[in-house]
């Protein structure tokens, strides 16, 4: 293991400050009691100072039980920073750091879970996706790392797309799926598309026409003025027949599924400032095997499109997949410095 | 004020019949500022509690008043801890230190006007400003709440704290460190005076150095603060508080003079430690860690001392206990001291810690330390200067009705914060997903929230206790006379 000991802390002036202050507090509650052995009591009667008529106090002596119980914490406290890295760069008799626990820990989960990561890796998305046991852990899977933006159902939220529908911005065959999830996307609108000089007006007629492409009410003289404003503007990303493109993440204008909400209101916002939208890489943090996971569950939350025929579907998916080494399903975590 | 003094002789009929005399050091009592620091410190109470109530709500319903920047949860929660430990604590000490001071020291505090220009100061300047300033959130870094736990309040805000910090020792260190007739210092004067000391330094330690040593170390020091604010000021302060409520209720010395001598120099050795065991299994150095926890263990054992010694000092007082309220109150707040310290030399350790960091586990601890033990004591002492303060009598019904609403809050709350913690510990150490823990935690945050009914009845029903004129009582138990009732009324009662 070639754990450094790497912080914040990079001279060694706070080391000392504690090392310090613990050794001679911990120390010095010890000789102070036990200089304090000496003290003359007279239990049972007061120290003889009054304050206030009432406030007064005996001359009891500390009780051995607690004495004793006491000198036993400062021996722990001394025993224990021996044993454990308490002492500065002293790493402590048991050799003992949170790193290696932890990694002791992932080493563990990693025999045990293996195998059926390896089991599932295997197979292509549509044999795991029917697979009950993969869909539970794809769906724990789901909960703990895309459930904050899409939803815990992936019926997503505006702006967040809906993952359980057949209408995919960036495609939904297995591959396509996995792509996203590895790699991540960024979606950016220009404000105004290819066209800043327009002005609000204009953005009023080209939205116009953009909703009359799904029967979403609008002014039809409007929309006819917007058609003419639409190829110069809008067609570049959203394509000619506002189909989108796939490819490239360029939404479909005219399929009634909206990531905003139908609303014109939100439209002219959105035409008139722009969006930038991302949707994170896992490939990095949860490993080959979890995405794999993952892109199962997703492709059969019911919009999974199936692999055009022409490719065989194993062999695409095998060869990216097939040899990887199942350490790599929990990458190590990046050592802060 | 002479006629004030006789109203206390005839007070209190509950226990056996005080030694206390009124002798000379009433007359130097500011009575005024008692009134004044008791009422501000109520207020602080409710409304700290109501923003405490209203982030409990959002946990069950997220919606609940959204919308405001006022309003969401990061707000509210900054607002109700900082609310408890400025608005209703630290008033609630400054009475008590005007009520107790002059009586420890024989001679009055510093000056009347500062203690006026401290009110105002303290009230409007770190306060009400504080919580205004945390509710609009302005972009400003020196107006802008502070990313700190316990020190939210923004910068602008933590410079009035500091000040307002020395000042407090200016007003209350003299009277107290230069002795009365040769007669040594008293423990709770010496509580007084570590807390205010250590308070003043540890403060800045706390909430400035983080800001100018960003990242870990930054961290590392705010931790010191989260927990001195506890340990060096809250606790310092409520010890001096039942130290001084015990003896003067049952007319019996505290059991040993020794005790509170060890007790008092061991907690001062130990605490300043124990801040960073916050931070155990985080980015901060192991040693660092590893000797907090060290720290914690003996901080434990101190505790056991100073509870023993309390307790002791009620031999043979239990009947008293039970019908005298101020000493049932500050009581109860001891017993909770001893069960939340050891629960946190525990959790300090490692195997403990990772199971319940993070988790309302924690939550449940703080709330037992700051409502069960801080604000029990100091309701205590806030009931016992009523009764001592000319003109006030205290309600005992509506008292006792507030100790058994808040008690039974306190535990609802408490034991199902510490069930939700245990089982979100659970389920995160299974690796069950995040949205599990959370549906999970539902039933119990709706108790939590619940919990909040009685709690804050039993406040309201505290503060009509002391404020409520009750003609008709019998002349035999507690006469009862608002502690905030305008000064003329003591005449009537004399
Ligand atoms: C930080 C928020 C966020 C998280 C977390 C997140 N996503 Fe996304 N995801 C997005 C956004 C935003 C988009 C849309 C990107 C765009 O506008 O093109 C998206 C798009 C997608 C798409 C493509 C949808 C389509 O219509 O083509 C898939 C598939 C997807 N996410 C799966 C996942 C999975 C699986 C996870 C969990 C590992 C996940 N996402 C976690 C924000 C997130
Ligand atoms: C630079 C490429 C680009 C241009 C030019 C462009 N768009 Fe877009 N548009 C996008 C992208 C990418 C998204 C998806 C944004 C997201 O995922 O948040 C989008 C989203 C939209 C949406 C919202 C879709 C939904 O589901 O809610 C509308 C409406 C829209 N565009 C209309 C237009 C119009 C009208 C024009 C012409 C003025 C235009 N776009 C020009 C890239 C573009």
């Amino acid at each position: 293991m070639d754990f450094k000991y790497t912080n914040d802390f990079v001279s060694n002036f706070w080391s000392m400050y504690v090392v310090v202050i613990s050794l001679v507090g911990i120390i010095g509650c010890g000789v102070f009691l036990w200089m304090q052995g000496s003290v003359k009591h007279n239990p049972g009667q007061t120290t003889g100072h009054v304050w206030d008529e009432t406030l007064a106090e005996y001359s009891n002596p500390l009780p051995n039980w607690w004495r004793w119980m006491f000198y036993i914490t400062v021996v722990f406290a001394l025993v224990y920073l021996v044993l454990f890295p308490g002492l500065g760069t002293f790493n402590g008799k048991l050799d003992w750091t949170a790193r290696g626990q932890y990694d002791a820990e992932m080493k563990k989960a990693d025999e045990q879970y293996a195998p059926i990561f390896n089991k599932f890796l295997k197979q292509d998305i549509m044999t795991v996706a029917a697979n009950p046991e993969a869909k539970e852990m794809g769906q724990r899977l789901f909960l703990t790392y895309c459930a904050q933006c899409h939803g815990s159902d992936a019926k997503g939220a505006k702006g967040f797309p809906n993952l359980t529908d057949s209408d995919w911005m960036w495609g939904g065959t297995p591959d396509k799926i996995k792509e996203t999830i590895t790699k991540g996307h960024d979606a950016v609108m220009t404000p105004k598309g290819t066209k800043p000089d327009m002005d609000a007006e204009q953005v009023k007629d080209v939205v116009a026409y953009v909703r009359s492409l799904s029967g979403l009410s609008s002014d039809s003289i409007r929309a006819q003025r917007g058609k003419e404003l639409y190829p110069q503007a809008c067609a570049a990303c959203h394509g000619p027949e506002a189909k989108g493109n796939q490819d490239a993440g360029y939404p479909n204008l005219t399929d009634k599924v909206w990531l905003y909400g139908s609303s014109e209101a939100e439209m002219i916002y959105g035409v008139t400032n722009g969006r930038i939208n991302r949707m994170p890489a896992w490939g990095d943090f949860l490993g080959e095997a979890k995405v794999h996971l993952l892109t199962a569950y997703v492709w059969g939350l019911g919009g999974g499109v199936k692999p055009a025929p022409v490719i065989a579907p194993a062999a695409a998916e095998q060869s990216g997949t097939a040899g990887t080494p199942v350490g790599a399903v929990v990458p190590p975590r990046q050592e802060t410095n | 004020m002479t006629e004030e003094l006789d109203a206390s002789k005839t007070g209190h009929s509950d226990g056996p019949p005080l030694s206390f005399v009124a002798g000379a050091p009433l007359a130097l009592v500011e009575t005024g500022l008692i009134r004044a620091h008791a009422f501000a410190a109520l207020a602080g109470l409710i409304i700290a509690a109501s923003f405490g109530t209203v982030a409990a709500i959002k946990l069950v319903q997220p919606d609940f008043l959204s919308g405001q920047v006022w309003s969401t949860w990061g707000s509210i929660r900054a607002n109700h801890t900082q609310g408890i430990i400025f608005g209703w604590l630290s008033n609630a000490f400054l009475s008590f230190l005007y009520f107790a001071v002059p009586r420890l020291g024989g001679r009055p505090v510093t000056s009347r006007r500062l203690g006026w220009s401290l009110f105002a100061l303290w009230n409007f300047g770190v306060v009400l400003l504080g919580w205004v300033l945390v509710s609009v959130n302005l972009p400003n870094y020196f107006w802008a709440i502070k990313p700190l736990e316990w020190t939210e309040f923004p910068l602008a805000v933590t410079c009035v704290t500091e000040f307002c910090l020395v000042l407090m020792a200016l007003q209350f260190i003299p009277p107290l460190a230069r002795k009365p007739n040769n007669d040594g210092i008293y423990v709770s004067s010496w509580y007084i005076i570590g807390g205010l000391v250590f308070t003043m330094l540890a403060f800045p330690v706390g909430s400035l150095v983080p800001l100018l040593v960003p990242g870990a170390i930054g961290a590392a020091f705010s931790g010191l603060w989260i927990h001195d604010a506890v340990g060096l000021y809250v606790t310092p302060l409520v010890l001096a508080i039942a130290y001084f409520v015990f003896p003067v209720r049952t007319g019996q010395p505290i059991y040993s003079h020794f005790l509170s001598m060890i007790g008092f120099w061991l907690l001062f050795f130990s605490y300043p430690l124990n801040g960073t065991h916050h931070y155990v299994y985080s980015a901060i150095p192991m040693d660092t860690q590893r000797a907090a926890i060290a720290a914690s263990i003996i901080t434990g054992f101190d505790v056991i001392l100073v509870v023993l010694n309390l307790m002791m000092s009620l031999r043979g007082q239990a009947s008293l206990v039970r019908r005298d309220l101020p000493l049932r109150f500050v009581w109860t707040g001891v017993v909770m001291y001893l069960v939340v310290s050891l629960q946190g030399s525990l959790q300090a350790l490692m195997p403990v810690q990772r199971y319940v960091h993070f988790t309302d586990w924690v939550i449940g601890h703080s709330h037992l330390a700051m409502l069960g033990f801080a604000t029990f004591v100091t309701l205590g002492g806030v009931a016992h200067l009523c009764q001592r303060t000319a003109g006030c009598r205290y309600h005992h019904g509506y008292l006792n009705l507030a100790y058994w609403l808040i008690l039974g809050g306190l535990t609802i709350m408490f034991v199902d914060l510490t069930i939700a913690g245990l089982i979100q510990g659970q389920l995160w150490i299974d690796g069950a997903p995040w949205m599990e823990s959370v549906r999970a935690s539902q039933p119990y945050w709706l108790v939590r929230a619940a919990s909040a009914v009685p709690i804050l009845l039993g406040f309201v029903a505290f503060i009509l206790g002391t404020t409520i004129r009750d003609e008709n009582r019998r002349v035999d138990t507690n006469r009862h006379v608002p502690l905030l009732a305008a000064p003329t009324a003591q005449a009537s009662h004399g």
